[in-house]
């Protein structure tokens, strides 16, 4: 696992370096700017992709509605979160004989 | 120091609540890093997130250019040890339970049950990021745009990251 995480650790901590170096340039600023529009992107992407496979049911989508509003809404806690989504969560998807 | 513990407390403790991957946690991660204990601004943050996704290796390495900035060298590597290593424990230990447990009830509500809970988790993150980063119409354009050709197309991401790289210096966006 080290020899797997060794070398992007490695490259990513000379990026930090240089972005922190050089962050104030113009040029810099567009480009990650830019770059930030298309990684936002990727992360609503994989919500969705993830999203169609398993908001089929009712409950389902109202956790991941209730996730959305208190985490990233809210901004509450994750700890606290997940404190009172997961119990419900667990209580929803137990299977039932 | 105190900072150096800081980051090993927060990276840590957001490993063990990383459910559905580094994404999940990316809201709680801007929110501490930023808000509490203000080690970036706003802006570098959506910066170093646009960095980890577009470098290689997996994105959760945001945490070494966050904790880069907090305490130098030294702290890019302990916040790196500090999301990885608990995380990694508890697959490994978890690894037995779930090759022995799969009619367990258990696996199958945390299977079923948690996956939800994943994709909020993730939409929050994009919503907390393009807050960050969209500023005007033609960054929400881009944005769209990106999200359609990632949902739709089997294109390489690093490809479209660095398009997008490229429209932002050419200063359409």
């Amino acid at each position: 696992m080290f020899g797997l995480c060794a070398i992007p650790v490695i490259l990513v901590l000379g990026l930090a370096v240089a972005y922190f170096q050089f962050h104030h340039v113009p040029s810099l600023q567009k480009t990650l700017h830019g770059a930030a529009a298309a990684a936002v992107a990727l992360t609503i992407a994989m919500a969705v992709k993830t999203g169609q496979k398993c908001l089929h049911e009712l409950p389902a989508i109202l956790l991941f509605l209730a996730t959305l509003t208190m985490n990233g809404l809210l901004r509450w806690p994750l700890l606290l979160t997940l404190a009172i989504l997961g119990p419900l969560s667990l209580a929803w998807a137990w299977p039932r004989k | 120091m105190k900072t150096l513990v800081q980051i090993f407390l927060l990276f840590s403790s957001l490993s063990l609540l990383s459910i559905g991957g580094g994404n999940s946690v990316l809201p709680e991660m801007h929110r501490q890093s930023v808000g509490k204990y203000y080690w970036l601004t706003d802006n570098q943050f959506a910066d170093v997130f646009a960095i980890s996704q577009a470098a290689p290796g997996p994105s959760i390495l945001i945490v070494t250019l966050i904790g880069y900035k907090a305490a130098g060298i030294l702290g890019g590597v302990l916040a790196t040890v500090a999301v990885i290593l608990p995380a990694a424990t508890v697959v490994y230990l978890v690894t037995f339970f779930w090759q022995h447990a799969e009619r367990s009830p258990l696996r199958q509500a945390i299977e079923k049950g948690f996956a939800p809970l994943t994709v909020g988790l993730v939409l929050a993150s994009a919503y907390i990021m393009g807050k960050s980063t969209d500023h005007d119409w033609r960054a929400f354009l881009l944005t769209g745009l990106c999200a359609l050709i990632f949902i739709f197309t089997r294109t390489n991401p690093l490809i479209i990251v660095a398009l997008a790289g490229l429209i932002g210096f050419l200063g359409w966006v």
